[in-house]
């Protein structure tokens, strides 16, 4: 961050190894989002490992009314994330492992350091009587993966994407130590950990993403006019 | 040709100095090669017209010579003050 603002980048894209065989695709992605919703604070991207139930139309369900569902589905992370250099950056100690405890099979709370920096953020303007609402777009690319070969499977079984496409993809084999299902579990008690210590509410959490939009990202990033047009 | 393979298209076929321009706008990305990962592998994976886009991201202990020889490599390169090895690890 400090490097970033030094060389005054308005943005800066933080990216977690074994995704940089498709930083391309991310550009454009942002390029396109950019261009559609400009000055955001963050242009963060859903994908199947980080997230849950994410697939072609899942950026169209995402509603705030169960959390847990909804974080779970749309929470801000740091694994694809462009930012603007003036948002706080991952300066909190709850992000720590084992800093919020550990769920009952002894899985440390922690991680997504971006996600409970922005709710510190929140906490802290919250006690000045102010609410803190980035305006951050959530990009959800579903064919995107370092691993998971059910899911590269599952896209050349349905033809939703020609074969070009998912060649060009070039799907890379894990690197991650920490399971799927592990980190689902962790990112549940984290949630749920990290609200009771700030004292966030769920009516909080609907504010603090009340400047969030979700959108899919393939069409506005080449520019197709009507995002509406099916792809498939 | 479905729609989805138009705009593939479209994204393939831009010429060359536009692509040069376009690529210079962009921020700079942050990768984050931090724990027990063979770093050779891992930038082998950039695709070379963004190679001077990516500015890589170390641990406070990562060797010294393992830096050098990076930087010898002409990759852009930023040690963390904080996080440690042995944290990274913790967190993945």
């Amino acid at each position: 961050m400090r490097d970033a603002k030094e060389q005054n980048h308005a943005y800066l894209f933080s990216l977690s190894s074994g995704f940089q065989r498709h930083v391309g695709m991310f550009y454009s992605m942002f390029e396109g989002m950019r261009q559609r919703y400009p000055n955001q604070d963050a242009y963060y991207f859903i994908l199947p490992e980080t997230h849950a139930g994410v697939s072609l139309g899942s950026h169209k369900e995402l509603r705030t009314e169960n959390i847990m569902d909804f974080l779970c589905r749309g929470f801000p992370n740091e694994t694809a994330l462009i930012m603007r250099t003036s948002m706080p950056f991952f300066e909190t100690t709850l992000s720590q492992k084992g800093n919020l405890g550990t769920t009952p099979e002894g899985i440390p709370l922690g991680g997504m350091e971006f996600f409970l920096t922005l709710l510190d953020t929140y906490e802290l303007y919250k006690d000045e009587g102010r609410i803190f609402a980035p305006a951050m777009i959530g990009i959800t690319l579903p064919m995107l993966t370092r691993s998971t070969p059910s899911l590269v499977d599952f896209y050349r079984r349905s033809h939703e994407l020609p074969s070009s496409v998912l060649d060009s993809l070039d799907f890379a084999p894990a690197l991650e130590v920490t399971s799927s299902a592990d980190k689902l579990a962790r990112r549940i008690g984290t949630f749920q950990a990290a609200m009771k210590v700030l004292a966030i509410t769920e009516q909080d959490i609907r504010n603090l993403f009340s400047r969030t939009q979700f959108e899919f990202g393939i069409p506005e990033a080449f520019g197709f006019e009507d995002s509406n047009t099916p792809i498939i | 040709m479905k729609p989805i393979e138009r705009v593939w298209k479209r994204f393939l076929d831009r010429g060359e100095d536009k692509e040069r321009k376009r690529i210079k706008r962009l921020p700079p990305v942050f990768l984050r090669l931090f724990g027990d990962i063979d770093y050779q592998r891992q930038l082998r994976d950039v695709p070379p017209k963004f190679r001077e886009k990516v500015v890589i991201l170390t641990t406070s202990d990562t060797p010294s010579e393992l830096i050098e020889s990076l930087r010898a490599d002409r990759w852009s390169v930023v040690r963390s003050r904080d996080v440690t090895n042995e944290q990274a690890k913790r967190n993945a």
